[in-house]
């Protein structure tokens, strides 16, 4: 009997250890790479021979000095997660409204969110700057340079993106509970906060996730809009490659310690939150 | 006519029942009474096609993101809009508001000669466009089979989903670095393995000519398709195991059940993850600047990079907000196009 | 339902209209005349006001420990010797960041005091008209003219009363070469005509080896240019005329020294074709392994990474070969051009004002001084701008950095023209151009010539 289901979890164990396999050479090839690279001394990057004669550990106490490292990641994580958490907070708000109401502008709002989606950053840098600075002398207060303006600044691509991917599971949440609720006598308020919010928690988190690596990675406007101490790290790791008139250098070693030392409190951070991403859509009421 | 229903909700009231589902107190109202339900045939509910809330929607609630977007979004790109119209260069900067109004003559030069290096908008646009798509395309299938793989519990699962994270976590200057070195003529990693399988010769060039857009897609690919795999995973994780169980006694095999109920499952958040990447991918600057720098192969010349040229490097900023803006316009045509025909705006799946 | 739906709809408008005028208002009621705080500062006219000035320059890559513990020494002096005002000082990793801070700064009248600029980037930002024109007394404030190296002065301003910029560094051009390969090759003195430097090459050159005779780099934005000009004067031309009123790209002189550089690849078999996708930091980087003989156009700025590599006892900088390839003498009208005139120097935009104008000028004059300039010397091998740095120092007194000095009477200014910018993105266009088609086997060496007659146009389009 060729439809049994031992015959197919078999043949399905086999498939997935090739699968897994071939997405692991495609992963780490490229990575490992980067890993031999950061204990290469610079001089024996690329000189034809694939090991090098001895081992630059030093990369990795070097790269501290070169830039603030520390600091920069430190940076990184203050703004993008901030910047994450004012997107969905701010997103759910407009996610909901527009997914469980019927109003003029409403369709106008749908495609802006689309349009903003296509503009080019770069052609926003300029006129966003100075938006900022006349903010900045209304309120006379110094706004370049301080976390808070790149928080505001990566909403521009956050808050669109995260408004489209709550609208998508606003979806998925039956309307009756809600109305159940409403009936119960709850506040609109009420409604949103205990019975919409536990339910789109997971697409929060999703959200969150895409909002903070879209601020993890920029460095368009993190280098206009930082100050030395607010510095993001992407924009720090530029500093090992130094590029201008007066001719360059490459610190290759202490560039790839610095990105892999760097991108481990983000995977830390997927970590913690994959189990809530996977987990909690499947206890929502998808399930009828 | 909803406003007669939520009067009726009143004396439904009593009907509403509730029930377990997965540990969790749900409640339900009876489907028979719902209006409107969407044609589901597989036991999900779905918020009802045309259906909304009757009451006054809660405008306060969307308040922030209506502020917020205006300031930081819709204002500055009405400025780009007039800058579009002037003539913004290095001799006019300092007293931008005071620069000469030269009506269409940016949006002209956008199309007929291009920027200082020739390179048109269209042309910029034109490539783009197809790296943006076959970026999606590729990074769909590559997304959706990785997240099949490690849906299902197995020894080590929790390992291989943290690799999987890998190359999404590494920001994207990283990840042009690390290609821009496995990339390199000669020496790099690329030619090297091609060279040594006797693939290709050691002088495939890959940051320049016409092979540095595959370079782009490739690098692209490696450092994206955790998108869709995180997405796909997520939305794999409301399909309903007595779908596959029953499909299953129906005789049914997983070859089977994957086309007839996994990708319709997935439809809507496929549908949504794959306009976000194009879009995303289509704007995608640090990668390209990072991995060819100024000036790229006219083959990887991407809009954004186009842009940045012009504005920032030539101090041609008339002629880069015309130019982004008239890419706009091309582009909203697919897009208003695309999202009607997911019905994304829409309240249903 | 009607009446609740119209009802929504009035308030959802209500909302969009108050947002919008709100945003309106905040915009127009500022847009007439943006004031800095520094403006603010200035006007109160007392001397016990605390002034902070901000100072924006070049991060040094090779030597950044150096560069952050140097600064803090200064700025401590500078403010103990000058009560009252603050230094607070952050840098620039990249010209795409150098750039782009000085458009944003000028088109809100607001950022740093100071910017550290490129010699080739200052006629933009004259151009500008954003920055401040230094007067006779602001010169006497900062020590005279005099105590510069005149030609440094060249590039700061269009004319000598029309200067921005204040020479802080400069960064003549040399040859360095491998002592090594050349005694290997029998080599005996550095050569001083191209067509010695082309055989010379020859001699090193052995492909089976991975070793090179020179290299180049025509990926990268800025090192085609320098190469391409310094050619075209020796052979008699320039990229702009005297005036800088017309485009002469597509000189024959122009032409023929582009078509020189890439001879070295398609001709002369002297660059190893993967030279085709270097970047200046590669083609250093190649230097740096040993197997490449000659790298032109190189400055001082190069020491500390050479000092680290497996060259660090094999190097040797030698002046620019200045006679063109089969010539034994210069052509008509031909200079010898060894570098340009290159380096940095420190312009203040002219939203700075008062008293943050003057102690801006108090900062200039300090870091010109030759203490501070050898101290700049000794951090991280930045030439002092100062005359008076050499005189008596030993660390200057280096047949290296005589052969630099040397360099430096033969320096040569590029044309003065606010679209100097744009020609350095059109030239490097041309050059990747012509290297995508070597890369691809597509080359003809006639097509350079009318790469750069379409160059000639778009920098024509973009002279005032």
């Amino acid at each position: 009997m060729t439809h049994s289901l031992s015959t197919e979890n078999h043949r399905w164990k086999i498939v997935r250890t090739i699968g897994v396999v071939i997405f692991s050479l495609f992963i780490l090839v490229p990575v490992c790479y980067v890993i031999l690279i950061s204990v290469t001394p610079d001089a024996q990057v690329g000189n034809g021979s694939f090991f090098p004669t001895h081992w630059a550990l030093y990369n990795y106490s070097l790269m501290w000095q070169t830039i603030n490292l520390a600091r920069d990641i430190k940076n990184s994580v203050i703004i993008a997660g901030l910047a994450g958490v004012f997107a969905i907070i701010v997103a759910l708000g407009a996610a909901y409204v527009v997914s469980r109401f019927h109003f003029r502008g409403r369709k106008t709002f749908l495609l802006s969110l689309v349009t903003m989606q296509t503009i080019p950053q770069v052609m926003m840098l300029l006129p966003l700057f100075i938006i900022i600075v006349v903010v900045q002398n209304v309120l006379n207060a110094h706004l370049v340079g301080q976390y808070s303006t790149v928080i505001v600044t990566y909403l521009t691509f956050a808050l669109p993106f995260a408004c489209w991917l709550l609208l998508s599971y606003m979806a998925n949440i039956p309307l009756e509970l809600e109305e159940a609720g409403l009936v119960d006598g709850c506040t609109r308020w009420q409604v949103v906060r205990h019975i919409v919010f536990p339910l789109i928690l997971p697409g929060m988190v999703v959200a969150f996730v895409f909002s903070f690596l879209l601020g993890w990675s920029d460095v368009l406007f993190a280098s206009v809009l930082t100050s030395p101490a607010t510095r993001t790290v992407a924009v720090g790791l530029q500093s090992y490659v130094s590029s201008g008139e007066a001719g360059g250098a490459v610190y290759w070693g202490q560039l790839m310690a610095a990105s892999l030392t760097s991108g481990i409190p983000i995977v830390i951070i997927f970590l913690f939150l994959q189990k809530y991403i996977m987990g909690g859509l499947a206890k929502g009421a998808v399930k009828g | 006519m909803a406003s007669k229903w939520a009067a009726e909700l009143g004396c439904l009231r009593p009907l509403v029942t509730s029930i377990e589902v997965g540990g969790v107190t749900v409640a339900v109202v009876p489907a028979r009474e719902r209006p409107e339900v969407g044609g589901s045939t597989i036991g999900l509910t779905q918020s009802g096609g045309r259906r909304r809330m009757a009451s006054r929607p809660p405008f306060w609630m969307m308040v922030p993101a209506v502020l917020l977007l205006l300031m930081i979004v819709v204002t500055p790109f009405l400025l780009s809009i007039y800058t579009s119209f002037i003539k913004l260069d290095q001799y006019t900067i300092a007293n931008w508001t005071r620069a000469p109004w030269v009506g269409l003559e940016n949006y002209v030069t956008a199309f007929s000669q291009g920027n200082a290096l020739g390179a048109s908008a269209l042309q910029s646009v034109w490539v783009s466009v197809t790296f943006s798509l076959a970026t999606t395309l590729i990074i769909t299938p590559v997304g959706i089979v990785a997240a099949l793989l490690v849906n299902k519990p197995f020894r080590g699962r929790g390992a291989v989903r943290a690799m999987f994270l890998i190359p999404y976590v590494l920001p994207v200057f990283v990840n042009a670095i690390m290609w821009r070195l496995l990339f390199m003529n000669g020496w790099g990693l690329v030619d090297q393995m091609l060279a040594n399988l006797h693939l290709a010769s050691l002088n495939t060039f890959w940051l320049i000519g016409p092979k540095s857009f595959w370079a782009m897609v490739i690098a692209d690919v490696w450092a994206s398709w955790p998108f869709i795999y995180l997405m796909v995973l997520a939305g794999l994780q409301g399909i309903s195991e007595e779908l596959y169980e029953s499909a299953w006694l129906d005789g049914a095999t997983h070859w089977r059940s994957f086309f007839s109920i996994t990708l319709p499952m997935l439809r809507p958040i496929l549908g949504l993850a794959l306009l976000l990447s194009t879009l995303n991918h289509f704007n995608n600057f640090t990668l390209p600047f990072v991995m060819f720098g100024t000036p790229p192969a006219p083959q990887a010349d991407v809009l954004p990079l186009n842009v940045y040229i012009t504005s920032f490097q030539t101090f041609n900023f008339g002629l880069g907000a015309a130019m982004s803006l008239l890419t706009l316009i091309i582009m909203m045509v697919p897009a208003f196009f695309y999202i009607r025909m997911l019905r994304l705006g829409e309240a249903t799946s | 339902m009607v009446m609740s739906q119209r009802n929504s709809r009035f308030r959802m408008g209500q909302v969009l209209t108050v947002l919008t005028l709100g945003t309106a208002v905040t915009l127009t009621g500022c847009g007439g005349g943006t004031v800095s705080p520094n403006q603010a500062n200035g006007g109160s006219g007392s001397s016990q006001t605390p002034i902070t000035i901000h100072v924006f320059v070049g991060k040094d890559t090779a030597q950044p420990q150096a560069q952050v513990q140097l600064y803090h020494k200064l700025t401590k002096e500078f403010e103990q010797s000058n009560p009252g005002i603050t230094v607070r000082w952050s840098t620039y990793a990249s010209a795409s960041e150098e750039n782009t801070t000085l458009q944003t700064s000028l088109a809100t009248k607001q950022g740093p005091d100071i910017f550290e600029l490129g010699s080739t980037i200052v006629p933009t930002a004259s151009a500008t008209n954003g920055f401040h024109v230094l007067t006779t007394q602001d010169w006497l404030a900062l020590g005279g003219r005099s105590k510069f190296f005149p030609a440094q002065l060249t590039m700061s301003g269009p004319s000598s009363s029309q200067d921005i910029g204040v020479p802080e560094y400069m960064l003549p051009f040399d040859l360095v070469y491998n002592k090594k390969l050349f005694t290997q090759a029998g080599i005996q003195s550095p050569p001083t005509t191209w067509t010695e430097f082309v055989q010379d090459a020859q001699k090193m050159t052995d492909p089976a080896k991975h070793q090179w005779g020179t290299v180049m780099d025509p990926s990268d934005p800025y090192d085609p240019w320098h190469i391409g000009w310094v050619l075209t004067k020796q052979l008699g031309g320039d990229f702009l005329s005297s005036d800088a009123k017309t485009a002469t790209l597509n000189s024959q002189a122009s032409v023929q020294a582009l078509t020189f550089w890439f001879d070295w690849l398609t001709q002369f078999h002297i660059v190893s074709p993967n030279s085709l996708t270097y970047k200046s930091a590669d083609e250093l980087h190649a230097f740096e392994s040993g197997r490449i003989g000659m790298l032109v156009m190189q400055g001082p700025t190069l020491m500390p990474s050479l000092n680290t590599s497996p060259v660090k006892n094999d190097y040797a900088f030698a002046p620019m070969p200045t006679i063109p390839y089969g010539m034994t003498s210069l052509p008509a009208g031909g200079v010898p051009v060894e570098t340009f005139v290159s380096g940095q120097y420190l312009c203040i935009p002219n939203y700075v004002t008062g008293q943050t104008l003057q102690a801006t000028l108090k900062w200039l004059k300090f870091v010109t001084q030759v203490p501070q300039q050898q101290a700049f010397f000794q951090a991280y091998g930045y030439m002092p701008a100062n005359l008076n740095a050499y005189n008596n120092y030993a660390p200057l007194d280096t047949p290296t950095m005589k052969s630099f000095v040397t360099a430096e009477k033969n320096a040569y200014p590029t044309p003065f023209s606010g679209a100097w910018g744009n020609l350095e993105v059109i030239y490097g266009g041309v050059a990747s151009k012509v290297a995508n088609e070597i890369a691809t086997n597509s080359y003809n060496a006639a097509n350079i010539g009318k790469y750069l007659k379409t160059a000639n146009a778009q920098v024509q389009a973009s002279l005032q």
